[in-house]
């Protein structure tokens, strides 16, 4: 099992009646750039969201580096998790969001090294030198001291990245990264999600892009109507699908 | 417009009215009276004081109270009940707010430079406290380094104001006074045991004690018994027309018959 | 018409410029008496806002339930009662006396304002965006450091306007534990009044009311506008801020009291 980032079984999920996760099962090695597509309502960013435990599963298993998420093994049932113990899993598993979500009253740099100082402790310097590290790799080494209202959607995205790759994480969750930002700034926070999976980061990323799924993923999952129906590396997946939905999901999109 | 004219009217009228009738500061003559007796007679009472005044069932009701309408019936009038706060009851009179004060008020030098007094009862102070007087109090300067509630603006509290100034001078500990706007909320403290002793006039005391069932006595003499007085704003005609009543409703019989019913009878005025 | 009262400018210009010891005690114990409850109030409000939102079902009712009595009955019942159903001491700090009856009235305030600030301080934690938690709690936080952190300094931002407001009015609101017996600015003026027969006595304390609440004001713009520095967008300078705290209609708008 080594290698083994990511393992999703059978994970069910409803809000109220609607039945968004049927069953989903997928499972990620180190290094892996996971591509999730589908229509909207597919469950793709319910499923996600599930990995880290922002939604709480109806049933299924889901491990990252090993370790249960969100759920304790009480005799053969899954109870519940503590919230200290959620709070620990999560500092394993990074998560991007489609509208960044960055802290208004924190500059740049705070918004980095805000969650290593005050959940792992790491000393304020050392904090300070990795995040600025970090923002110079998604090429804001100028904007340390800049607050996010002053900054444009898609460097305040890719500040949003270095925030969660702060904290080390095993495995990085992109929910539609760029749906929410103006084309022009669409390529900048591509490019710097293309440098963290050539960099060997394993990550799921939700996506709209298909350019960048072709180029980029190691494997393109297909989810539709809360199931995953088809999943393959993209020189397959694009230019021989098997499932009758995705080739018409493809047919409308590219 | 037709149906406009008598609302304008109905109106002109209400205004006229009430720009004439005030606090019943205005003489208003009308013809069964005798000359100048204001109808009704307006009387300040700070109904925070059984029995004399107290509100009862949503009224004001009392010794005071019974002796006010007897008073205005006396003279041929009516009395209106005016409830005021006794920290402001005789700035409301000089302010014309009302025609007369009958509030259990003790007759001072002060307050005899700012009202004309119409003396109708005569009483004293009494402390009061809890059964068995634990704090061993007999008298005011026994009170030194106790508390003792008061309400505002009161001889009680004068009292107890100049008996410090002494223990001052005497390098005693001094009594820690607490006084409150309304007396009912000085009786509540000393209901709740915040402080060792009630201080007020005996009339008050007295009832407390007896509705409270066995809880508190009294402790030492009436001190400082003094007339009381119907006040009335120095110069009014109807000072004089006071007294005058409550001489004829002493000697009808009818002022003892009030007294008897609140069992205030001991309060009489002395030399009647 | 009964009269203009000649206003005595005597006793005015004394009691306004030149007050005495005794006046400055009852200043003293109208500003202790409006911090100390409006601090207390401002975290039983929030501890109750907390609870208001919290999983455990009783916590939510006890919330409730608090809010609903101490905002439908009138604060000087909750004066009266707090004073005269429970024994509260006398605390001294040297020169500092605190007589039972201001700690009672401290209480009965403080409990009262805290319904009030339940609401605001829900509002306050309401109007922050809920990717705001959702952020903090994917790099790790508890709830608890993300509210710390995170959620309530961003809800200050929206907070602060309506506390001002809510300061303003307990500054005045603790005129009502003079009924208690509690020797504050308005006990000094009734005592006056009913001695000299001035009514300028009470002018002078309004006007003291009125020199507490404009300072207050500027001490809020203050606040507000520190609170407002990262923020892009509407950066309005120190004397719009004051102005805007003055204007009844911006203030109302912001949910104050006016």
């Amino acid at each position: 099992m080594s290698g083994v980032v990511m393992h999703a079984e059978d994970v069910h999920k409803s809000f109220g009646k609607l039945h968004v996760l049927k069953g989903v099962s997928l499972e990620m090695t180190k290094g892996e750039t996971v591509c999730i597509i589908g229509p909207s309502g597919s469950g793709k960013t319910t499923f996600i969201r599930c990995i880290n435990h922002l939604e709480k599963m109806d049933s299924g298993r889901i491990e990252v580096n090993g370790h249960l998420i969100g759920y304790r093994q009480r005799g053969d049932k899954l109870v519940e998790d503590r919230e200290k113990n959620i709070a620990r899993q999560r500092t394993e598993i990074g998560m991007v969001f489609q509208r960044f979500n960055l802290f208004p009253h924190k500059t740049a740099l705070e918004n980095v090294i805000e969650a290593p100082v005050h959940v792992l402790g790491t000393p304020k310097e050392q904090a300070v030198g990795l995040g600025k590290a970090l923002l110079e790799r998604v090429g804001l080494a100028d904007k340390f001291d800049t607050y996010p209202g002053k900054l444009s959607g898609g460097q305040q995205q890719r500040v949003a990245i270095a925030r969660a790759l702060a904290m080390g994480p095993a495995l990085m969750l992109f929910d539609e990264a760029t749906s929410a930002l103006d084309p022009e700034v669409i390529g900048e926070v591509l490019s710097v999600m293309e440098e963290l999976a050539r960099a060997g980061t394993t990550m799921i990323v939700v996506t709209h892009e298909m350019g960048f799924a072709r180029k980029v993923a190691s494997r393109v999952v297909m989810m539709d109507d809360g199931r995953i129906i088809e999943e393959g590396p993209p020189e397959h997946f694009f230019e021989e699908p098997e499932h009758e939905r995705t080739k018409q999901f493809l047919s409308k999109i590219l | 417009m037709k149906r406009l004219f008598p609302l304008l009217a109905l109106a002109a009228l209400v205004s006229t009215l009430a720009a004439c009738g005030g606090g019943g500061g205005s003489n208003d003559t009308t013809s069964t009276q005798a000359s100048n007796i204001p109808n009704p007679i307006v009387f300040c009472v700070d109904t925070t004081y059984p029995p004399a005044e107290s509100i009862v069932n949503g009224k004001p009701a009392g010794y005071d109270i019974d002796i006010a309408n007897a008073i205005a019936k006396q003279l041929g009038s009516t009395a209106q009940i005016k409830v005021t706060g006794f920290t402001v009851i005789i700035p409301a009179l000089k302010q014309k707010k009302c025609n007369a004060i009958i509030s259990s008020m003790t007759i001072t030098p002060e307050r005899s430079k700012q009202v004309h007094f119409s003396p109708y009862l005569t009483v004293g102070t009494f402390l009061m406290v809890k059964k068995g007087n634990p704090s061993h109090i007999t008298t005011v300067a026994s009170l030194s380094g106790k508390s003792a509630a008061v309400q505002a603006s009161t001889t009680q509290l004068a009292a107890l104001e100049a008996e410090n100034k002494t223990l001052q001078k005497q390098g005693k500990p001094l009594i820690t006074i607490k006084s409150y706007p309304a007396d009912t909320s000085a009786a509540a403290a000393i209901q709740a045991g915040k402080v060792d002793a009630y201080l007020a006039d005996a009339t008050p005391v007295l009832y407390y004690i007896r509705t409270t069932g066995d809880k508190f006595q009294t402790a030492g003499p009436q001190v400082g018994i003094a007339p009381e007085g119907v006040a009335t704003r120095i110069g009014d005609p109807l000072g004089p027309q006071i007294n005058n009543a409550i001489q004829a409703l002493y000697l009808n019989g009818k002022m003892k018959t009030i007294l008897a019913k609140w069992k205030a009878a001991q309060f009489a005025l002395k030399n009647q | 018409m009964h009269g203009l009262v000649a206003v005595d400018l005597h006793v005015i210009w004394q009691q306004v410029f030149h007050p005495d010891s005794v006046f400055f005690r009852t200043l003293w114990a109208t500003v202790y008496i409006s911090i100390i409850a409006q601090t207390a109030g401002v975290l039983l409000g929030l501890l109750a806002a907390l609870a208001r939102v919290s999983r455990f079902a009783p916590l939510r009712w006890i919330s409730g339930v608090y809010v609903w009595v101490f905002r439908g009955t009138p604060v000087l019942v909750q004066i009266f009662y707090v004073y005269f159903a429970f024994s509260w001491p006398t605390l001294h700090f040297g020169f500092w006396t605190v007589p039972d009856a201001a700690i009672a009235g401290i209480v009965a305030l403080s409990i009262n304002e805290g319904a009030y600030m339940r609401e605001i301080i829900r509002a306050g934690i309401d109007s922050v965006d809920k990717g705001q938690m959702e952020a903090a709690k994917s790099v790790g936080m508890t709830y608890g450091l993300a509210m710390r952190r995170i959620i309530l300094p961003q809800a200050a931002r929206v907070i602060v306007p309506p506390l001002g407001n809510e300061f303003n009015n307990m500054m005045k609101t603790t005129s009502l534990v003079y009924t208690i017996g509690v020797f504050e600015m308005f006990a000094f003026a009734e005592q006056n009044y009913s001695q000299f027969f001035i009514a300028d006595y009470f002018l002078a304390i309004a006007v003291w009311y009125l020199l507490l609440t404009t300072i207050w004001t500027f001490i809020q713009a203050y606040i507000e506008r520190r609170l407002s520095e990262s923020e892009r967008g509407e950066e309005l300078s120190f004397r719009e801020r004051v102005q805007a705290a003055w204007n009844p209609m911006t203030s109302w708008a912001r949910g104050g009291g006016g």
